[in-house]
């Protein structure tokens, strides 16, 4: 007792204080993740399970970061380098090393062989990319009806006849026929997977399967407390926090799920399951709502409103690969509808629409968006 | 000892949550009375400046009805003059973008300039248009109308012809000013319904606050001021090259007055001042009462003297502005860097003081 010094209380009582005081900093209310049982077992608060391993996901999230750089270097107002398809289609099926991170090219894996051709999305790609590449040769200026590149101020988008942008056709298209396919057929399916070693120093088929699918989310193992390198779903999952508190609801739900796997308590799995499978879905239906506001706002600036637009279809697609999506294809079809054929004769009325009709389905305010 | 102990612990424990108050005007920027300063505002500077933006284009409508059916010049030349008041009125609404005027999208609707003067045409030969479609919104709203009122160099009575002898170009102006009075009557209908309540009830300052819509929307404008009405007419986006044809009201060449009415607008906001002078509260107040510093100095005082100074500048620059910035660049120059620096005052320090982000330039990057 004598060697507790003053010094040593007073921080002590410095630090009880702190943690008494009631906190007025508002932070987004995450949803509450169902928990039927409380589990025995102890939730680790960083995705740093001792066997985790998601390398293989995360390393197609950086091929895709790859391909989408290199058709960034035509979206700049001052040059215009010529993009090859066939670059493009090599990085794609990782084929002739065209990545410059070594490690990409010498993986053996690919982003290809995981892209859903569903709805002709492979092949849809592969024309995109021959265009792409013939209009960089010329570089024509876009408008209504001509594919080309279209400025805002230091701005500069490639855009297909119709205003879609082939980089957006590309990305959103990966996120929505790799990734989130990938990642929510797995999670329907977690219950097929192996899971007899679970919880030993053998990482099981089940703990595996969670962790690739937790790798195509895109966030590093400390979200949400360490918001950098997000990817893709990552950046928009932070994206939309401030409104949809999507950030602490999705991670506790991954966390949940794996240790969940690692103690063989399948309810709990299956709980947190839902909750990351229902709360992804409402981070693509908000992002899609904040995209389709922008365009709204900027509607008459043909570049800026295009890549909003091709962003917000791109959320609705994306949607269709989900085998346990909420959203039904009537509503898919609807919300499509909105948008037409051309982006650049797209009415604010059908914005409106849009904005509504998805608010209204996954019942989100989009005032707050 | 152990008594002792613990009565430390309870002395330090009281001190330091006694940081959080309970009693609420021990942090200015809560005793602040924010509900007042948005009460004054919504009052007496933006429900006033719809409602006489709304009697102006009214009259505008019975004008351009009259000479519908007269196509005399002396009718022509007062709806010209009723064109004019609307457009000095608009700047004074311009800013309010938040609410019911961004979900009108009114700065879309009725102020995209340069006007696409092509467009205009096709939709006039056409005679059937969506004037809510994207490809419009450069057809469409007070620019289009300037375009169809003046032209470039035609002679009135020209113009008068022109309108006489085309049925489809009397129709598409009556469609233009029809579909600005749907959206401000619609804009107008919700402040005077159960906006105004919403508005000042809002009393934080995060994103989506009613502050913090007017800290952004404040800067937005005094960026468009800027970038849109000053510095890309004088080539400040293509290297040093003007662009006259970029100036806002290039064909009726009121550019200088409505960039002054803008200022004057936004700094009738800062202060929390009615069109007639009634200085009520604004943010002024508020930087005063929580103490807000720049460089040993009040900041409020810094900004006044700023927004007197860019004033000042601006209404130096003579009409109209497409010649002034080929040969008067000097002039206008001055009057963009003022701008630049008021900019800063009122887009970095007042929000930091305010507790205020600005989110309006959010972009997601790509």
């Amino acid at each position: 007792m004598k060697k507790i010094t003053y010094f040593s209380a007073l921080a002590l009582s410095g630090i009880l204080s702190f943690s008494s005081c009631k906190k007025d900093t508002k932070e987004p209310t995450p949803e509450p993740t169902p928990t039927p049982i409380t589990p025995s077992y102890t939730i680790p608060t960083t995705y740093s399970f001792s066997n985790a391993t998601f390398t293989i996901s995360a390393q197609r999230l950086s091929m895709l970061s790859e391909m989408t750089t290199y058709i960034k270097t035509a979206h700049t107002t001052t040059a215009t380098p010529i993009l090859s398809d066939q670059k493009l289609k090599d990085m794609f099926a990782n084929i002739n090393a065209q990545f410059t991170d070594p490690s990409l090219n010498t993986s053996g894996i690919q982003l290809k062989d995981k892209t859903s051709n569903a709805f002709n999305f492979q092949t849809d790609l592969d024309t995109k990319f021959t265009d792409l590449s013939n209009l960089t040769q010329t570089t024509p200026v876009g408008s209504n009806g001509v594919a080309g590149k279209v400025t805002s101020g230091v701005k500069a988008y490639i855009f297909d006849a119709n205003g879609f942008e082939y980089k957006e056709t590309l990305e959103k298209g990966v996120m929505g026929a790799a990734f989130y396919s990938q990642a929510t057929t797995i999670l329907k399916n977690i219950a097929t997977y192996d899971n007899s070693t679970a919880g030993t120093a053998t990482i099981s088929a089940m703990e595996n399967a969670w962790d690739e699918a937790f790798g195509y989310f895109g966030v590093p193992i400390d979200f949400p407390t360490n918001t950098t390198n997000l990817k893709n779903w990552g950046t928009y999952c932070n994206n939309v926090n401030v409104a949809i508190g999507s950030n602490a609801t999705i991670m506790n739900a991954w966390l949940k799920g794996r240790a969940a796997i690692s103690n063989k308590d399948n309810t709990s799995r299956d709980a947190a399951r839902d909750a990351v499978v229902s709360t992804w879905e409402k981070i693509a239906a908000a992002r899609f709502i904040t995209y389709v506001k922008a365009a709204k706002t900027n509607i008459a600036d043909d570049a800026i409103r295009n890549h909003n637009l091709s962003e917000s279809v791109g959320f609705v697609l994306a949607f269709r690969y989900n085998p346990s999506k909420t959203i039904s294809d009537a509503d898919i079809t609807t919300l499509l509808s909105y948008f037409g054929t051309n982006l650049y004769t797209v009415t604010t009325t059908n914005l409106d629409n849009a904005i509504t009709k998805m608010a209204t389905i996954f019942n989100l305010d989009p005032n707050t968006l | 000892m152990l008594k002792k102990l613990l009565l430390t612990f309870l002395v330090f424990t009281l001190v330091f949550c006694k940081k959080k108050p309970k009693t609420v005007d021990e942090d200015p920027a809560e005793s602040f009375d924010k509900q007042g300063m948005l009460t004054n505002i919504a009052d007496n500077v933006i429900i006033p400046s719809y409602t006489v933006f709304k009697i102006s284009l009214d009259s505008l409508s019975l004008a351009f009805n009259t000479f519908n059916s007269s196509n005399s010049l002396i009718d022509f030349q007062k709806v010209k003059s009723k064109f004019n008041v609307v457009y000095l009125n608009y700047q004074r609404i311009s800013l309010f973008e938040f609410g019911p005027a961004e979900t009108n999208i009114l700065r879309m609707n009725l102020n995209v300039f340069p006007t696409d003067s092509v467009q205009i045409k096709s939709n006039v030969a056409n005679g059937s248009y969506d004037l809510s479609s994207a490809i419009n919104f450069d057809a469409k709203g007070l620019p289009a109308l300037d375009y169809l009122f003046y032209g470039k160099n035609q002679n009135e009575v020209v113009i008068v012809q022109s309108f006489s002898t085309t049925p489809n170009r009397k129709q598409y102006v009556t469609d233009l000013i029809n579909d600005m009075s749907v959206k401000v009557n619609s804009i107008v209908g919700s402040w005077n319904g159960t906006y105004r309540s919403q508005f000042i009830n809002s009393l934080n300052t995060d994103i989506g606050s009613s502050i913090g819509f007017l800290v952004n929307q404040l800067n937005f404008e005094l960026d468009f001021l800027k970038n849109n009405k000053i510095g890309i007419p004088l080539g400040k986006k293509t290297l040093g090259i003007p662009e006259p044809t970029k100036c806002e009201a290039y064909y009726g060449e009121q550019s200088v007055q409505y960039a002054v009415e803008t200022l004057h607008a936004i700094e009738n906001v800062y202060l929390g001042r009615s069109q007639s002078g009634n200085d009520g509260k604004g943010f002024d107040d508020y930087l005063e009462h929580l103490k807000s510093q720049y460089n040993g100095q009040s900041l409020n005082v810094a900004i006044n003297n700023q927004f007197s100074i860019a004033k000042t500048k601006l209404a130096a620059i003579q009409n109209p502005l497409s010649s002034q910035v080929i040969s008067n660049v000097a002039v206008v120059d001055a009057a963009y860097l003022e701008l630049l620096k008021l900019l800063v005052l009122l887009k970095t320090d007042m929000p930091s003081s305010l507790g205020v982000i600005i989110t309006y330039q959010d972009g997601d990057g790509d």
